[in-house]
């Protein structure tokens, strides 16, 4: 088995490919051992609900949100809400020890909500090259060792897992959007934000299911392995 | 949280020939890529039948830049033992159609005028390396690395790591799903039906300007 050089710096190569490796051997029965699925009636369900909901609802939508807003306009949008998202990803930056990620993220708030205009502009990804310390509190609790506990979809929201749910209610407290009243314009905004990220993606979601064999699957893995890496990051 | 599961933004590589036996693998990508994209935008204003000789000619680029044989391999994973000699040449080679046609189509279809930004390469063993670039899009780049391996002189493709997901690693959970319950002939089964769906979904979008007309699927 080779020995890779932890040299690299790179923690794709560094401890994967030891592990590809043993995939080849025949001995080897279910290294991967997958952790059980133990919500799966509900999730599958979950998912067959998604899924119309994506093609009945929220995909016509969508289209027709793309049809009458250009994508500088789009972008605009996506910035702000971003922007928004600070306290979140700084937060969690903190929490992680990341002292340099939280820098990063203090600075481009500053930029962007001044120079980049309340946060429509990103001047300071665009122009100053900061990138996102993109944090929040389901990485740090896995930061802690805390594991996924069980993979869940919820309607609407999607695949997560117990801790990852945890984490984003911690979060939640964090975005000013939360506080905003009465509740459906809260979550008319939050709708908004979605739709918006959403429309630069399109067909990401059909394609991934013409490619897949297991849809369902797919998704789960495609999640889980995510947010390991963004943990492990 | 926003997944961008865009597992189809694969990215098709053409080796040259073997003329230098110490290839860099960037070396060996770069004029590939190019080549490849080259024919898919020239692709789109031709006729039919010129369409269909430019598919097969990038469907052969594909096949020689990836290496099937080990991509098979590490998807099947534990179960490989379970396919004869007959089945595991069967499943390679569809399950080569079925991965080169996937994302011809999509490159085909939404492949934006930007250029592919090569970042790095990194050889991380003796016959291992990692080649990073970035896909640009309208709301940020997309990372896609390729893990290589180098046989005969050649490197070839084993894994493509698209934001973060493996995609080997993504088949093999399906694979693994699937077969628990079923043989390796059912697998195979459904790889021939998968292709011939494609082909088929292929020549309804050659009529049409859009694409994604999905329907709901129900498990």
């Amino acid at each position: 088995m080779m020995i890779c050089c932890s040299f690299c710096g790179s923690a794709i190569a560094a401890d994967e490919y030891d592990e590809e490796d043993d995939y080849l051997s025949d001995d080897v029965y279910l290294y991967e051992e997958e952790s059980e699925d133990y919500l799966e009636p509900w999730n599958r369900l979950m998912f067959n609900f998604n899924d119309r909901l994506y093609f009945l609802v929220i995909k016509p939508v969508a289209e027709g949100y793309v049809y009458i807003a250009p994508v500088p306009f789009r972008i605009c949008i996506s910035n702000f809400f971003s922007n928004l998202s600070f306290p979140v990803r700084f937060s969690n930056s903190l929490l992680q020890g990341k002292g340099d990620g939280a820098a990063v993220e203090l600075w481009r708030f500053l930029v962007n909500s001044t120079v980049g205009i309340f946060g429509f502009g990103n001047p300071a990804g665009n122009h100053l090259d900061l990138n996102k310390s993109d944090e929040d509190f389901g990485q740090t609790l896995g930061s802690y060792g805390i594991g996924d506990g069980a993979y869940v979809v919820w309607p609407i929201l999607g695949p997560s897992t117990l801790r990852d749910t945890v984490g984003d209610c911690g979060d939640a407290f964090l975005r000013p959007t939360f506080y905003i009243e009465p509740l459906w314009a809260s979550a008319g905004v939050w709708s908004f934000d979605r739709i918006n990220s959403l429309s630069f993606s399109m067909g990401d979601y059909e394609a991934l299911k013409d490619a897949a064999f297991e849809p369902y699957i797919a998704i789960k893995d495609g999640y889980l392995q995510l947010r390991e890496k963004k943990i492990e990051e | 949280m926003n997944i961008r599961l865009c597992i189809v933004a694969f990215l098709l590589f053409i080796l040259l020939p073997p003329s230098a036996w110490a290839n860099q693998p960037m070396d060996d990508l770069k004029p590939s890529v190019e080549k490849v994209m080259f024919l898919l935008k020239s692709s789109t204003s031709q006729s039919a039948e010129k369409q269909d000789a430019i598919r097969n000619q990038v469907m052969q680029i594909i096949r020689e830049t990836f290496d099937f044989n080990e991509i098979s391999r590490r998807t099947i994973a534990v179960y490989w033992k379970d396919f004869s000699e007959k089945q595991k040449n069967e499943f390679t080679d569809i399950f080569a159609e079925f991965l080169g046609s996937s994302y011809y189509g999509k490159i085909r279809d939404s492949y934006s005028d930007g250029d592919i930004i090569y970042d790095s390469q990194e050889i991380v063993s003796e016959n291992k390396a990692l080649v990073k670039t970035r896909m640009p899009r309208e709301a940020g780049d997309i990372p896609i690395y390729y893990r290589m391996m180098i046989k005969n002189g050649k490197w070839k493709v084993y894994d493509v790591i698209i934001e973060k997901i493996s995609l080997v690693k993504n088949y093999r959970t399906q694979f693994r799903s699937i077969l628990r319950k079923e043989s390796p002939g059912d697998l195979i089964e459904r790889l021939k039906k998968k292709v011939s769906e494609q082909k088929q979904k292929e020549s309804h979008k050659e009529d049409q300007t859009s694409e994604g007309k999905g329907k709901p699927d129900i498990q």
